[in-house]
């Protein structure tokens, strides 16, 4: 699995939203239900399925899933 | 110098708020969201609140901002953890000591600024200070307080507030960790209070001398072993005409949380064995439960001794 197909159903669940279609240009903006808690959710989530932590940077960096997908790369998680 | 924003009225939440979405877009909304639960006195009593601690020194706001962003991070960490284990990590209290209190990186960097800022950035916790505003200061009237104790005073944040709703009392902090009484002793100074209050380094867990008509522990009692042993104690230091501001944290993990409460009726058990009564109590959740898992809360517990003055 590519990690948008890994990151799919991690979005859907935290912000109970089945049908959500995740892409690179996804943002808050976009996702109901998406504020500071379930922000913290997403992120631990991600850290859980893929199996590291975040830096500050890391997460300084990341204002949309397209960011979110060059830290997975730069991790070795393979490309979109 | 270091950079500084003029400081008005709502300037320093302003400058507070686009120095956390500036390092960490996102998280940011967690202002917007507490103006719209909270409203404007929540935003009043925050900009007060840093302006005071960081007089709009942006360098200082952003790593306080930082250090509640990781805080608030770590935590979330744990509770994912535990809501599957539903167990504290194993910990002595020696252990959290040497890892958390007496970590100067870890105290000043992380867990002092991120507490402070929980004070009104986390739900529960911003209503359990408007529980003490609410029903606890209001018992503090006619009641004469020369002194009064806090007990682990972590950020100091509890006594300042203590201090300022007792003008005519001076104030004694407890604590084990230095970087603790560094912290509080500076946040009660920019409160001007500085002249009233003094923290001794102790362990908390050991008998205290002396006695006070209003005595303070907030979130003191999760991070012991034995948390009987210290309330018998802080029972001993509360005036018999006195009152008493007891809280704790349960199912809320943390690097140093230790003794588990799964829920109040434990704690009251334990506040009654050590010769307390409750004569008042709130309880708090950080946010609502989405499939019935455990979700951090506060309790928090305004007490007299047992047999004491009505």
């Amino acid at each position: 699995m590519n990690p948008i197909e890994r990151l799919t159903p991690i979005f859907r669940d935290v912000f109970e939203a089945p049908d959500l279609v995740v892409t690179s240009g996804l943002k808050a903006d976009d996702v109901r239900n998406w504020d500071s808690l379930n922000h913290i959710n997403l992120v631990v989530a991600i850290e859980a399925e893929f199996g590291f932590e975040f830096t500050a940077d890391e997460l300084g960096s990341m204002t949309n899933v397209g960011d979110l997908l060059k830290i997975l790369e730069a991790r070795g998680f393979g490309t979109a | 110098m270091s950079p500084t924003h003029p400081v008005s009225a709502g300037a320093s939440l302003r400058q507070f708020e686009s120095s956390l979405s500036e390092q960490f877009p996102y998280l940011g909304r967690i202002v917007e969201r507490s103006m719209e639960t909270f409203g404007p006195p929540w935003a009043e009593r925050f900009d007060a609140e840093l302006r005071a601690c960081f007089g709009g020194d942006s360098r200082r706001v952003a790593r306080a901002a930082r250090g509640y962003a990781m805080f608030s991070l770590d935590a979330m960490r744990l509770q994912k953890k535990f809501e599957k284990t539903r167990r504290y990590e194993p910990k002595s209290y020696e252990q959290a000591s040497a890892e958390v209190y007496l970590n100067r990186d870890y105290m000043l960097d992380l867990y002092l600024p991120g507490i402070l800022l929980s004070h009104y950035l986390w739900p529960h916790h911003y209503r359990q200070l408007q529980f003490f505003h609410d029903r606890f200061v209001p018992r503090l009237d006619g009641l004469n307080v020369p002194e009064f104790f806090d007990v682990g005073v972590g950020t100091g944040f509890y006594s300042r507030n203590l201090l300022a709703a007792l003008p005519g009392a001076r104030g004694r902090g407890f604590d084990i960790s230095e970087h603790s009484k560094a912290f509080a002793e500076r946040l009660v100074a920019a409160g001007g209070f500085a002249d009233r209050y003094r923290v001794t380094l102790a362990d908390v867990t050991a008998r205290l001398a002396g006695t006070a008509r209003v005595v303070c522990s907030v979130e003191v009692i999760e991070h012991l072993e034995d948390p009987v042993r210290f309330l018998k104690a802080l029972a001993g230091m509360l005036d018999p005409a006195g009152v008493g501001f007891i809280t704790t944290a349960l199912t809320a993990p943390n690097a140093d949380h230790i003794y588990l409460y799964d829920d109040v009726g434990e704690v009251l058990e334990q506040l009654e064995e050590a010769g307390f009564e409750t004569v008042e109590l709130r309880e708090e959740a950080a946010y609502e439960p989405r499939r019935n898992e455990p979700v951090p809360r506060v309790a928090a517990f305004i007490v007299r001794r047992r047999g004491g003055a009505s």
